[in-house]
């Protein structure tokens, strides 16, 4: 039904019966003849209404004229069929390619949502998002029915845990603030998070649809990896898998290590129904690990192997010595520490060859990007000491640790607590924090350690172990990703050029590194990455190990009525300008017509 | 008028035209031209039914004894040339743009000039609702002033007859050219008077005038049709068979004009008033054996 805008505007058309008022036939038309009897007229023909009603060409345009004018000011408006936005979001986290009966669930999506888009009007806009741990807009949002058919057969199951809060915030990006149908495709396990997402990003709850693929899939899998030296071999690894079995029944799989030089281990573990236990491998020092099971009937795999990369080996450190014979000795007792000096001509070391930096007695250079342990021994101390009075006994470095009967040396200076964790407190302040600068550890004691009473307790060398262990514990947590987690990589002082990632599909990427520093994200297989160049080789693990993504056996949901197949939305549409630009060529019109008529009417 | 009559200086080149008489031209006699009327040298013509106004001293018995039906004889007669113009100013005149008449005003005008300039008698008759008004003959200058005049006060109205013009006003001046200037409508009405003119001996020149709208009509559809001088309305449909029968109609008008000369004959002109009047005298008048270039 049409609407006006303006229905005043309407009245306008009153005008029109004067417009025929106006050229009714009136004197004008009676024609003066100087001899009646010369004409012979014909009788008004009855039926021809288009020669009794002959159209005035004037009269005409005219009251095209007023009824343009009209329409224009009334600002008519048509019940138009809006097109709607679908936005399709495909679920390609890594459960996604659990198979079952009915083949892939990746696959069975896709085809759903084929079916879906090709009931959708001809009108309605559509835009595809693959959602992993990295949603991306696979067609972005268009009309064109067959480009997004080609979009969604290229979407495959990825490696990672599924974001789909993600992908609803890049849907919303995308849009702006338009409305549009999202349509799910997922074997998420919680719609109503889903539709809470949906809600947090700006779309209706009824506007938010899943299609639940799901199936019963039994699966086992690595769910945890996760390693710890041992104590009383510093350079072997403790390294602990934690299988789950997300099956109905019981089962037994062999749990297989294998190292980076090739040394295997097995492990048969029986798990009953949802049971998960942790299998335990001693393991020698070695860059990496990969830990697999051989789950037979599994119908998922993403979790059936998965990588760590071991932090132990050789730590290089870089000595600047201000002459702490205990210091050194601490240091050198650590059975992995590989001890250089710095500045001296034999064995000397540089900063860019280390892992970690001690510096006794010297201040740390601004752009240090190694994890540091700074003493401060410079300066003539006073004769007096000073007790500790406290420490922070649930940080790592100090657990179980009783520094109680401490002293050190007094006007030695004390720490702000602005730039990290406080460690020790004296009598006259903060002697001791530890902390992290863009990544990177460090620990500042304000205090030679050969002055204080500590070199003559067993706490000092478990301090110094400790303290190695956590500079560079943060570098052994960087280097285990999830899929999609970017890689980062800093680069030692000094050190430039391209590096080179070595993906486990045997693809090189080769990158530039920026700030002394190289980012990959491309990391979306599960497996080692091994980058290299700028005087750095280091080995990266990405591995699934997500419970929620290996417990694929999901119960599929009735699948929901299409939304889209419903009637469009209809909505009033006002048109002014078409009859507004038709009322200026029939006004030019009639001005011709009549001048026309004027100048033959002058002859 | 006024803005019809050529300038007067467009009137002195015309002056080589000259009115066309059917006799020849004659050096001798009181005028220069011999008319075709009986005159004082009695020199016997023909003979012709009687008409009234005729002399009756022209009866011949003989032929009236013959014929059962009175005839006069015809003498040809060397006289003063003489030239009535006679206008039309029935309503029907004021039709088109310019009107008929005023044309008509116009080309009497420029005749009576060519005329007066060749030292002609020039007499006017016109012929309308107050009935018949005429300027006697007259030649030389204080003629032109009269002409204009009596012409310049003519409006159309009312209706017209040439039956109306009294015999005496012709016989008794005895022009040797008639040039009636009307468009003839209705036709009965004229059509008497032509043919008692054209058994007058002299020479009749039946100018119809008529619009280009008469010629080529453009009405089309439902219309009311007025008559310009009765008044009378008629509505209907016109269209093309309508224009074509309008066409007829007029050409019947101009046949029957011109078959009321008889045996006798004559000339019948027709003008469409959007022709210049330098052109009409040059051109159409020359055409028609009306005027002439006057051989130096």
């Amino acid at each position: 039904v049409i609407s006006f805008g303006n229905p005043w505007g309407l009245l306008a058309l009153a005008a029109l019966p004067l417009v025929v008022y106006l050229r009714r036939p009136t004197v004008g038309d009676r024609h003066l003849v100087p001899l009646l009897s010369l004409w012979r007229v014909a009788p008004p023909p009855v039926r021809s209404g288009r020669r009794r009603w002959r159209i005035d060409l004037v009269t005409l345009l005219r009251s095209l004229l007023v009824i343009a004018a009209a329409l224009g000011l009334a600002r008519p408006a048509w019940p138009v069929a809006v097109p709607r936005r679908h936005v399709v979001i495909i679920d390609a986290s890594a459960s996604m390619g659990a198979r079952d009966a009915h083949g892939a669930r990746v696959q069975r999506a896709v085809e759903r949502a084929r079916a879906h888009v090709a009931q959708m009007p001809a009108a309605d806009e559509v835009m595809v998002i693959r959602a992993a741990t990295s949603p991306v807009i696979v067609h972005p949002l268009s009309d064109h029915r067959d480009a997004v058919l080609v979009a969604l057969d290229r979407v495959t199951a990825g490696s990672g845990a599924k974001d789909l809060d993600a992908a609803f915030a890049l849907a919303r990006a995308a849009l702006g603030s338009a409305t549009a149908l999202v349509h799910v495709f997922s074997d998420v396990r919680a719609p109503d998070e889903l539709a809470r997402s949906g809600r947090r990003h700006g779309f209706a709850v009824d506007d938010v649809q899943l299609e639940k693929i799901g199936g019963s899939v039994p699966n086992a899998g690595i769910v945890r990896l996760a390693s710890a030296h041992i104590a009383a071999s510093p350079l072997d690894h403790e390294v602990l898998a934690l299988i789950g079995n997300f099956s109905s029944r019981e089962r037994t799989v062999d749990v297989r290590l294998r190292t980076a030089d090739d040394r295997r281990q097995v492990q048969r573990v029986s798990l009953g129904a949802g049971e998960r236990k942790p299998v335990v491998f001693a393991v020698a020092a070695a860059a990496w690990v990969e830990v697999s099971i051989d789950a037979d009937g599994d119908g998922f795999s993403a979790d059936d192997r998965a990588w760590l990369v071991l932090p132990g080996g050789p730590i290089r450190v870089c000595h600047g010595s201000g002459g702490d014979p205990f210091l050194e000795a601490a240091l050198r007792a650590h059975p992995r520490v590989r001890l250089a000096n710095l500045g001296h001509e034999h064995g000397a070391c540089s900063v860019a060859d280390a892992d970690l930096v001690v510096l006794d007695g010297a201040a740390p250079p601004d752009d240090l990007r190694l994890p540091a342990l700074v003493v401060n021994s410079a300066g003539d101390h006073e004769p007096r000491v000073a007790p500790l009075v406290d420490w922070n006994r649930s940080h790592p470095l100090l657990r179980q640790l009783d520094l109680g009967d401490i002293l050190i040396p007094a006007g030695t200076g004390v720490l702000s607590a602005s730039a990290g964790d406080v460690l020790l407190r004296s009598t006259e302040g903060i002697v001791a924090v530890a902390g992290e600068t863009h990544g990177t550890r460090w620990l500042h004691f304000a205090f030679p350690f050969h002055r204080s009473s500590v070199i003559g307790t067993p706490v000092f060398p478990i301090l110094i172990a400790r303290a190695l262990e956590w500079l560079l514990e943060e570098d052994a947590r960087v280097r285990n990703l999830r899929p999609g987690q970017p890689l980062r990589v800093a680069l030692a002082q000094g050190r430039s050029g391209i590096v080179t990632v070595h993906r486990p599909d045997g693809e090189v990427v080769t990158i530039e590194p920026r700030d002394r520093a190289v980012e990959f994200t491309g990391t979306t297989l599960n497996g080692l990455y091994r980058v290299e160049g700028a005087g750095t080789q280091q080995w990266f693990a990405v591995s699934l190990l997500d419970p929620e993504e290996s417990d694929v056996d999901r119960a599929e949901s009735p699948r929901p009525a299409f939304r889209a197949s419903e009637p469009a939305p209809r909505e009033h549409r006002e048109t002014v300008r078409p009859f507004l630009a038709a009322a200026v060529p029939l006004l030019s019109l009639e001005i011709w017509m009549l001048q026309r008529r004027l100048r033959r009417d002058r002859r | 008028m006024t803005g019809l009559l050529p300038p007067e200086a467009a009137l002195r080149r015309l002056a080589r035209l000259r009115l066309q008489w059917h006799v020849s031209l004659s050096m001798d006699g009181i005028g220069t031209r011999r008319g075709s009327r009986r005159g004082a040298s009695r020199e016997f013509l023909g003979l012709r039914p009687y008409e009234p106004g005729d002399d009756p001293r022209d009866l011949d018995r003989r032929a009236t004894v013959r014929f059962e039906r009175p005839h006069v004889r015809v003498y040809r007669s060397e006289r003063e040339a003489s030239v009535l113009l006679v206008i039309d100013t029935s309503a029907s005149m004021g039709h088109g743009a310019p009107s008929k008449l005023a044309y008509a005003q116009a080309l009497a005008c420029s005749l009576a000039y060519l005329a007066l300039a060749h030292h002609d008698r020039v007499g006017l008759v016109t012929l309308g609702n107050g009935g018949v008004r005429t300027l006697s003959a007259g030649r030389g200058r204080g003629q032109w002033p009269a002409v204009v005049r009596l012409v310049s006060g003519l409006v159309p109205d009312g209706r017209a007859a040439l039956d109306a013009i009294p015999l005496g006003v012709v016989g008794s001046r005895i022009p040797g050219l008639v040039l009636v200037m009307s468009d003839f409508y209705p036709p009965e009405r004229f059509v008497t008077g032509l043919k008692r003119l054209a058994l007058c001996p002299t020479r009749v020149v039946a100018i119809q005038l008529v619009s280009p709208d008469e010629l080529g009509p453009s009405l089309d559809g439902e219309v009311e049709l007025v008559d310009l001088e009765s008044g009378e309305t008629r509505t209907g449909w016109i269209g093309s068979a309508e224009r074509a029968h309008h066409r007829q109609a007029l050409e019947r008008v101009a046949g029957a004009v011109a078959a009321a000369g008889g045996r006798r004959g004559l000339t019948s002109v027709r003008l469409s008033t959007d022709v210049p009047l330098t052109r009409c005298l040059d051109e159409h008048l020359v055409r028609a054996g009306v005027l002439r270039h006057e051989v130096s």
